[in-house]
């Protein structure tokens, strides 16, 4: 019954980010003819600040649950790291690889839901 | 396209839109082709794939072929041949895929694929039909690749490059080592599976040996001239083990030529050396089943479209983890990972009779370098329509002076989280 109740949460947690990523996306991404995924490239994200678990109960690891942020602080994070003025260990490597556009998308799909 | 369509599209494509309802657009609807998923093999690739298939698409029938009943994971073995943990914390279960996410879990071999008619025929002659295959066999070893080392060889002589009976064998045979006593690894040559596993197991081998056996020495000895993350492992090499652990490139011994288990000696071009543990990490190619089935070209490993990771031999047959060539990706479960989730979305879309996705991927790879330092090695990676392949987009190691400490903090973590993203719980 309760693992019911999980997946379903689990399901609905995706639904959700899916819809503040829409809101985002619609409002900040300007029209580019190719460009990555961003919702996918997000899921990527989940492999250190994995999903489950990571909101009602708190962050599941020291590794900083993104759902904890709206949406547009996850960005200005990441433009920082990307920018060398936000330190960390490895996410100042990975936000380089981050264009602009994607960078609004990713944080649209991993942040705080409304 | 308009980015708010496009997105919408993707989300349909990947079926991400569930309960959405008219909240967003009217026009917004799931995706709607259901079918029959296969995946093969429940490690790191094929786990990620079946629990993103079932979140992406709850419609789809998704079934996971896997003969054994937990997973090992190899990440965190190097901790356990060190004696930091113990082999149970590297047991994976597959009961919340199972039981939340209602995957068929299959515990079986499958000894061939019937590819015409899009069957996985099982050890005991069950067919399971398939729409679409996802395959994650992982590695198998080149048994013919050095001499003396076979897999009759590899039970005194351990790999260990597999987590299970091999890993423990190793942990034994270091723990019983005499003080003073010469353990001797192999690096092969690229691609490998985990380019900086070989050097996190020095070091964490010396960890151990600087405690319990002090006057005992390693060596490895590469069949490359550089390795991964190679300044951040030599700097912590020099600060905690000075001459205790060496590190010989090809360039200096030349080939591995032979190796003799029941000596415990290797010869290399110019050398000869006996040790007192062996570990022999010989070169690999694809799982068998990728080999059989005419999915590998002539390297030993299956080339894929990276937009779906489907083999360019077969459009119904998508390959990830360490199995597939992805370019300028390392063979990582960080990779693995990252590659089933592009690979869930893109079956889900062509079901729905939808383009893949653009992906972007991730890898992040942490190494221990004391039992409370790491060091990480990170990239990013992009689709390059020029040439139809991924690119790396970034790349960086953790830097001189770079923080170990808090590395290792986030790599014991990160163990944690990886687990939910992979295996649900
Ligand atoms: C010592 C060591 C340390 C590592 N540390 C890290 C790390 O810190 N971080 C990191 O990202 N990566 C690490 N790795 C690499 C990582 O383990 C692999 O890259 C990853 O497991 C690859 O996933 P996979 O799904 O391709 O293969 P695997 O995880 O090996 O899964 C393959 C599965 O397929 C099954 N299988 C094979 N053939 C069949 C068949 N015919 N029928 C049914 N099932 C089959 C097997 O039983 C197995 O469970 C490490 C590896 C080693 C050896």
């Amino acid at each position: 019954m309760s693992h019911q109740l999980n997946t379903r949460r689990t399901v609905r947690s995706f639904a959700r980010s899916a819809h503040v990523g829409t809101i985002a996306v619609a409002l900040c991404l300007p029209a580019r003819a190719e460009s990555p995924d961003t919702a996918l490239a997000a899921l990527g994200c989940l492999g250190c600040h994995a999903e489950e678990g990571g909101q009602e109960n708190g962050p599941l690891s020291e590794l900083t649950s993104p759902r904890r942020f709206e949406a547009k602080e996850i960005a200005s994070m990441l433009r920082d790291y990307r920018e060398g003025k936000r330190s960390g260990t490895v996410m100042n490597r990975i936000a380089a690889g981050l264009k602009d556009g994607e960078i609004e998308g990713i944080a649209g799909f991993l942040g705080k839901r409304p | 396209m308009n980015p708010r369509r496009r997105f919408l599209r993707l989300l349909a494509a990947c079926g991400l839109g569930w309960g959405l309802g008219g909240c967003a657009s009217g026009r917004h609807r799931r995706g709607t082709g259901s079918g029959q998923v296969v995946v093969v093999g429940g490690g790191h690739g094929g786990a990620t794939a079946a629990r993103y298939l079932k979140l992406m698409n709850p419609d789809l029938t998704v079934t996971l072929i896997e003969p054994r009943d937990t997973y090992l994971s190899c990440p965190g073995s190097n901790e356990t041949v060190a004696g930091l943990k113990d082999m149970g914390t590297l047991v994976r279960s597959y009961d919340s895929l199972r039981r939340e996410l209602d995957i068929k879990k299959v515990n079986a071999q499958a000894t061939r694929l019937d590819r015409p008619r899009r069957r996985v025929v099982l050890a005991d002659g069950a067919e399971v039909p398939y729409d679409r295959l996802v395959l994650s066999p992982g590695i198998d070893f080149r048994w013919d690749a050095i001499e003396g080392y076979d897999e009759a060889a590899s039970r005194t002589v351990p790999h260990a490059w597999r987590a299970g009976p091999q890993t423990a064998m190793l942990a034994r045979q270091i723990r019983t080592m005499p003080d003073g006593g010469l353990v001797l690894i192999t690096a092969p040559a690229n691609p490998y599976r985990c380019p900086p596993g070989p050097y996190e197991r020095a070091s964490l081998i010396a960890c151990y040996l600087k405690k319990y056996k002090p006057r005992s020495k390693i060596l490895i000895l590469d069949a490359k001239t550089r390795f991964s993350k190679q300044p951040a492992f030599e700097q912590a090499w020099r600060e905690h083990y000075g001459d205790m652990l060496e590190w010989i490139s090809s360039e200096k011994q030349g080939r591995l030529e032979r190796v003799d288990a029941a000596a415990r000696t290797v010869e290399t071009e110019f050398d000869a050396f006996r040790a007192d543990v062996l570990n022999v990490i010989p070169p690999q190619k694809a799982g068998a089943l990728a080999e059989q089935s005419g999915l590998t070209d002539t390297s030993g490993w299956c080339p894929v479209d990276p937009l779906s990771f489907a083999s360019v031999y077969d459009s119904a047959i998508h390959v990830i983890g360490d199995a597939c060539q992805a370019g300028p990706m390392p063979k990582s479960a960080f990779s693995a990972n990252s590659q089933a989730k592009v690979c869930a979305a893109a079956v889900v879309a062509s079901l729905a009779g939808e383009p893949p996705p653009e992906p972007l991927l991730i890898n992040h790879c942490y190494s221990f370098v004391a039992s409370d330092e790491a060091i990480s090695i990170t990239g990013v990676y992009g689709y390059s329509r020029n040439d139809g392949q991924l690119e790396t987009r970034s790349t960086g190691e953790t830097p001189p002076g770079g923080d170990r400490k808090r590395e290792a903090i986030h790599a014991r973590a990160w163990q944690r989280s990886f687990r939910a993203d992979v295996f649900g719980y």
